[in-house]
């Protein structure tokens, strides 16, 4: 080749090719994120403290509502809690909830249009008119989206899980197996919007209009998310209590309950027929007791990971077919 | 192989969409350095071939062969840019995206428009939009410019100016031009080549001398008619008793008919009008198809 001509000097650190695009295109997407964690910083820096601050001022830690250990039985402690769960817990329980809407918003809000807005206004043929291939155009769109999301969430994730600390399980009753914190306080949070990111592109490039791709991209990540909550106590090996829910420490999570016989075959709890009262089921059938099965709080790892990796999974699938997708079927 | 001398080859090109085929059967070379129009009705394909000849649109049957490393660039017609660019983040995305870069040539372009390139490409009009669009196809250095309808938007002395940039660009560089139009007045003076597609098929492509030098305009009488029947006829249009033709005169033209050159107006017209006379490919633009000999 010969007429590879002259660059014009460029700085250290300035962006170049795709990359120089990306951020051209997505800066204020990408901008966005520093604002958010540091928004979120300064609330979790609050809320943490001021939680710490109230456990320790009226001696309640480790305190649930109703608690066995002796130390939480004192005059008092049970309005104190009941006070807080009205209070910071109330408040974390929300920043839980706006938590569990972030792969949602992050799909439809970024990873729809993504492709959709291109396809939209025909500007995809202005970049492929140039030297790039499809392949390597959709993946820095891709990755444009994705590096600052998993970075921005996995703080947001992060700085939710150092909040929840100090009144975790119990003085909150906002348990680690809970919806508000499992999905929001760790890794899973990061996988899950990457795979609304994928799930948003490819409708993106699918449906090539960015409203019905974002209305599409809300229905799928709600059910993805629906769906793991369901799967989630069967993705890792759990244990079966002879103790019924209600005397189940709080840091285990029972998931499910009923009735056993001593030979191990179980009943719902309907399974008396009318007879409501388990001790008349009892009588009826001798040695029946009622049962949980529950994950210890040390399974939260192994579930979380699974789980991650589910979603890493699906996030790679769905980055494969959207390339796939505009290599092969776009035009 | 392509041959070298070749800037593109299409055989038996076709694209389908849900509607039916847009365009089929469609084979044609362009000689390298020409400067070739892309004419036809509206519908008849043109942006079809085009947009599958900047490999934006994938073939449904036929192949299109270029030269290995064969610089494309392409304005398409609804000027794709991004609308919240400004002018020179536009050129900026050309040299980010292209290994080589003409900085020089896509700032010519843009020299004699009436807007700064801190302009933000939404408040552009039409005709200002085509301009950056050129520009960015220019700065790309391309060995086949494939421009869809370059002149729509702009106004005639744009049109002039522009035009005579490109044809200067062209003849410098030797770059192989590929424009659609309908408007065929300021092709004749632009273009040396021509390829003719109406209703999704090749009606005529060579040369335009040639093409022009094959056709004769027929004056004569209705009584006269009748030397027409062995003559591949274009198109005929009476006038009361008078009898005007379009004609592949294969020998000497016979009184009382008086034969006169067509202007390449009339060429294109004729040929849109009439449908009946096979298609017509001069030896340059006809495609050298491999014939499989069978057992």
């Amino acid at each position: 080749m010969t007429a590879v001509l002259e660059a014009p000097v460029r700085r250290g650190f300035a962006p170049r090719g795709l990359v120089w695009l990306m951020w051209r295109q997505r800066r204020l997407s990408i901008l966005l994120w520093p604002v958010v964690v540091l928004a979120a910083a300064v609330a979790a820096v609050w809320l943490h403290g001021a939680s710490a601050d109230y456990i320790r001022n009226h001696g309640i830690a480790g305190c649930a509502m109703i608690s066995l250990d002796p130390a939480c039985q004192q005059p008092g402690v049970q309005e104190s809690v009941s006070q807080f769960r009205d209070s910071y817990g109330h408040l974390l329980k929300l920043a839980g909830l706006l938590m569990l809407l972030l792969p949602v918003a992050v799909g439809a809000g970024l990873g729809a249009p993504l492709l959709a807005q291109e396809l939209e206004q025909g500007t995809w043929k202005l970049v492929l008119s140039q030297s790039v291939s499809r392949r390597r155009w959709v993946l820095a769109k891709l990755a444009g989206v994705a590096v600052p999301a998993a970075l921005g969430s996995l703080a947001l994730a992060s700085l939710y899980r150092w909040a929840w600390h100090p009144s975790a399980n119990d003085v909150s009753g906002i348990a680690w197996s809970s919806q508000f914190f499992f999905s929001t306080g760790g890794p899973d949070l990061v996988a899950t919007v990457l795979a609304a990111i994928g799930v948003g592109a490819l409708a993106g490039a699918v449906l090539r209009r960015t409203v019905p791709a974002m209305a599409v991209t809300v229905l799928l990540v709600g059910l993805l998310q629906a769906g793991l909550s369901t799967v989630r106590p069967y993705l890792w090996s759990w244990q079966t209590m002879r103790v019924p829910e209600s005397e189940l420490p709080n840091s285990v999570w029972g998931f499910a309950h009923g009735l056993i016989r001593p030979d191990g075959t179980r009943l719902p709890y309907d399974g008396c027929g009318a007879l409501l009262d388990p001790g008349q089921c009892a009588a009826k059938y001798a040695g029946t007791v009622e049962y949980s099965d529950v994950h210890r709080a040390t399974d939260y790892w192994p579930l979380q990971l699974v789980e991650t990796g589910i979603c890493l999974a699906l996030a790679a699938l769905l980055t494969a077919a959207t390339v796939s997708w505009i290599r092969r079927r776009l035009a | 192989m392509t041959e070298p001398r070749t800037a593109l080859t299409v055989t038996r090109l076709g694209k389908r969409y849900r509607r039916g085929w847009a365009l089929r059967d469609c084979s044609f070379a362009l000689p390298a350095g020409r400067i070739c129009a892309l004419v036809g009705p509206n519908g008849a394909g043109k942006s079809t071939l085009l947009a599958m000849a900047a490999n934006l649109l994938t073939p449904s049957a036929g192949t299109l062969e270029r030269p290995d490393g064969q610089r494309v660039a392409f304005v398409a017609q609804d000027r794709p840019l991004y609308p919240g660019f400004t002018v020179a983040e536009s050129l900026r995305l050309g040299r980010e995206l292209n290994p080589s870069w003409d900085q020089a040539a896509a700032e010519q372009v843009l020299a004699a428009g009436d807007f700064p390139t801190s302009a933000r490409i939404g408040s552009l009009s039409g005709g200002q939009r085509t301009r950056v669009a050129l520009a960015l196809a220019l700065g790309k250095r391309p060995d086949l410019l494939l421009l869809d309808e370059p002149m729509a938007e702009l106004d005639p002395l744009a049109r002039r100016e522009l035009m005579g940039h490109l044809l200067g660009q062209a003849a410098e560089y030797g770059t192989t031009v590929l424009m659609s139009s309908h408007v065929i007045a300021e092709l004749s003076e632009a273009c040396d080549f021509l390829v003719l597609v109406a209703d999704g098929a090749v009606r005529l492509a060579g040369d335009i001398e040639e093409l022009l030098a094959a056709h004769q305009v027929l004056v004569g009488p209705g009584e006269a008619a009748e030397w027409l029947a062995g003559q591949v006829v274009v198109e005929r249009r009476e006038a009361g008793r008078q009898l005007t033709s379009l004609v592949r005169a294969a020998g000497p033209v016979p009184p009382p008919w008086q034969a006169g050159p067509p202007s390449l107006e009339e060429l294109v017209l004729g040929h849109l009008r009439g449908q009946g006379a096979p298609a017509l490919l001069t030896d340059e633009a006809r495609v050298n198809e491999m014939v499989e000999v069978g057992g």
